[in-house]
């Protein structure tokens, strides 16, 4: 049944781009739902999953194929765990950025949404190519290898400088 | 037989799904359709659309007489008179007409199996709370055969109408019905049998079984969906009073008073499906063209093949008798397995298509306290092929246990 949490999260995302999973995305929320609301899910949805990738493996992996089927429920309990977790973290990051400026706070430089972009140490003339020559080492790893030459000065170090 | 020639006329056994064929084993819940039922129904619509039994017109005449000449042709396939057959939706409307219609008495007994689809239990249990009658189930042997002597010991006198299937979609299992009329009418009771997984699979003569009422359905059968047949002997359909009325169910009317027609308009109200009509009796001529003994001889060879593997697969449980007294149906379940993940396991691996669940027969699997089972069914264009698809099928989900 929890799968149906997994389903809802995945089919949601797919049915913002193609029409052909927002059913499932229907039945997978109305699963959810009832699971919530502490009543038994009324759809098959998870056995329908279930047997859909037990298929598709089981041809060429039997053994892994018996693995999913049996474990199943398993399975998909600690992807819903995984996906609550990284939910809280994701969460907890955002809380950070908006407060802290970055979302790793005792380890600013550890963020890689919000790594200090360093500055070029010398600033391109006409025609240079900012590579790893004219950006040098640390700046152009900070300029995450990005260094495309615009107003004679590699884009990002251009906007930390400003 | 030549199974090859018929299946070119189910254009739905061309129908690739992931690149592979289907394997349709879902027949006891509704057959497939030949070009000749679809060109009968595509007919009505696309040559001889009018209104039966009311305008005179060359349309509307045409349609009558094409609905005349299929209630021959099913009066033939059952071997009764044209006016004893009796155009309804399904089995299941057939029976609830007989169960609203029948002059039941405060105490009445009606008798059933124990193995009957919820379409010749439930209404007779609405019935029995209505009316004040009592109904009674007769259960079967422990091999699931039926129980002749526990049947012999409920008939009495207050036993006005004896219900029972045919053969049964649970198993297969065909019940030994001419023996269970003669029975019932040395007790002075009526007989109503479901013939719905019989007919079409066997030859249904209700003269030969002397039964009283005979249902079935078009769509088991190379029918339409949303066609049926009531059979009732003359006598008793006269007496009978209609269930549901209106339009083409009676002579004349004033403002006061009605009087109906005879058997079996006053039962057959309102404007009928005459599309369907066309196609049942296509589906009729088709079937006795191919012959009965054919169609059962080819039945029972697939299911030794499919019961001959269940029984030696680990696990595995076949509901009902021996093969040797069951039809093409085959009810299964395997230890460790669910029955859905069964069905859906046979469907994603191989496009094999079975039911799974209680088929209409909570009563039974209640009983038995059985949560449901696998149900492969096979008719006269499924081949050998198919059955080893399905054999391999089911030897990989049995590795899943």
């Amino acid at each position: 049944m929890v799968a149906c949490i997994i389903a809802m999260v995945i089919f949601g995302i797919l049915g913002l781009f193609s029409a052909k999973y927002r059913p499932f995305a229907k039945e997978a929320f109305s699963c959810t739902f009832r699971l919530m609301t502490l009543r038994p899910c009324n759809t098959n949805l998870d056995e329908r999953i279930k047997s859909s990738i037990t298929a598709r493996v089981m041809p060429k992996f039997p053994k892994f194929a018996k693995f999913i089927f049996k474990y199943f429920n398993a399975i998909s309990a600690i992807f819903v765990i995984l996906f609550f977790v990284s939910l809280a973290y994701s969460g907890y990051a955002a809380y950070n950025i908006a407060v802290h400026g970055t979302c790793n706070p005792e380890h600013p430089d550890q963020c890689m949404l919000t790594t200090p972009q360093g500055v070029c140490s010398e600033t391109c003339q006409q025609d240079c190519k900012c590579d790893q020559e004219t950006c040098n080492s640390p700046d152009y790893v900070a300029c995450g290898g990005d260094c495309d030459c615009e107003q004679n000065l590699c884009n990002k170090s251009a906007s930390a400088a400003a | 037989m030549d199974i090859e020639e018929i299946r070119a006329d189910f254009s739905v056994l061309e129908r690739k799904i992931n690149n592979k064929p289907i394997v349709y084993f879902d027949n006891a819940c509704m057959t497939l359709k030949p070009k000749q039922v679809i060109d009968a129904i595509n007919d009505f619509y696309l040559k001889s659309t009018g209104c039966g039994g009311r305008s005179a017109h060359k349309l509307g005449a045409e349609v009558s007489e094409r609905v005349e000449e299929t209630r021959k042709s099913v009066s033939k396939f059952i071997n009764s008179k044209p006016n004893e057959v009796i155009f309804t939706r399904n089995t299941t409307e057939s029976i609830n007409l007989v169960a609203n219609s029948f002059n039941f008495k405060q105490g009445d007994v009606i008798l059933t199996s124990d193995r009957e689809h919820n379409s010749n239990l439930v209404p007779w249990q609405v019935v029995a709370n209505k009316k004040k009658l009592t109904h009674k189930v007769v259960f079967s042997n422990p091999d699931m055969t039926f129980n002749l002597e526990a049947f012999k010991k409920e008939l009495n006198p207050k036993v006005r109408l004896v219900s029972v299937v045919h053969t049964s979609n649970l198993d297969g299992y065909t019940l030994p019905v001419k023996e269970i009329i003669k029975l019932a009418h040395g007790n002075g009771s009526l007989v109503l049998v479901d013939a719905a997984q019989s007919a079409g699979h066997q030859q249904v003569d209700v003269k030969s079984l002397d039964a009283d009422f005979v249902v079935m359905s078009g769509h088991k059968m190379l029918g339409p969906s949303g066609t049926g047949i009531l059979y009732g002997k003359q006598k008793l359909l006269s007496e009978l009073e209609p269930f549901i009325v209106g339009g083409d169910t009676v002579e004349s009317t004033t403002y006061e008073s009605h009087k109906f027609l005879d058997s079996p308009k006053k039962f057959e109200a309102g404007l009928q499906d005459y599309a369907g009509i066309f196609g049942l009796g296509a589906a009729v001529n088709y079937l006795k063209d191919i012959g009965f003994d054919a169609i059962h001889r080819h039945e029972q060879k697939l299911n030794k093949q499919i019961s001959g593997f269940l029984e030696k697969l680990p696990g595995c449980k076949i509901i009902g008798p021996d093969v040797s007294q069951r039809s093409g149906i085959t009810s299964f379940n395997i230890d460790g397995l669910k029955y859905h993940d069964i069905a859906l396991m046979l469907n994603n691996l191989s496009n094999v298509m079975v039911r799974s669940g209680q088929h209409c027969l909570h009563s039974w699997f209640n009983a038995h306290k059985l949560s449901g089972s696998v149900r492969a069914s096979v008719y006269l264009y499924n081949t050998e092929a198919e059955v080893e698809t399905f054999i391999s099928a089911m030897k990989q989900i049995s590795m899943l246990r």
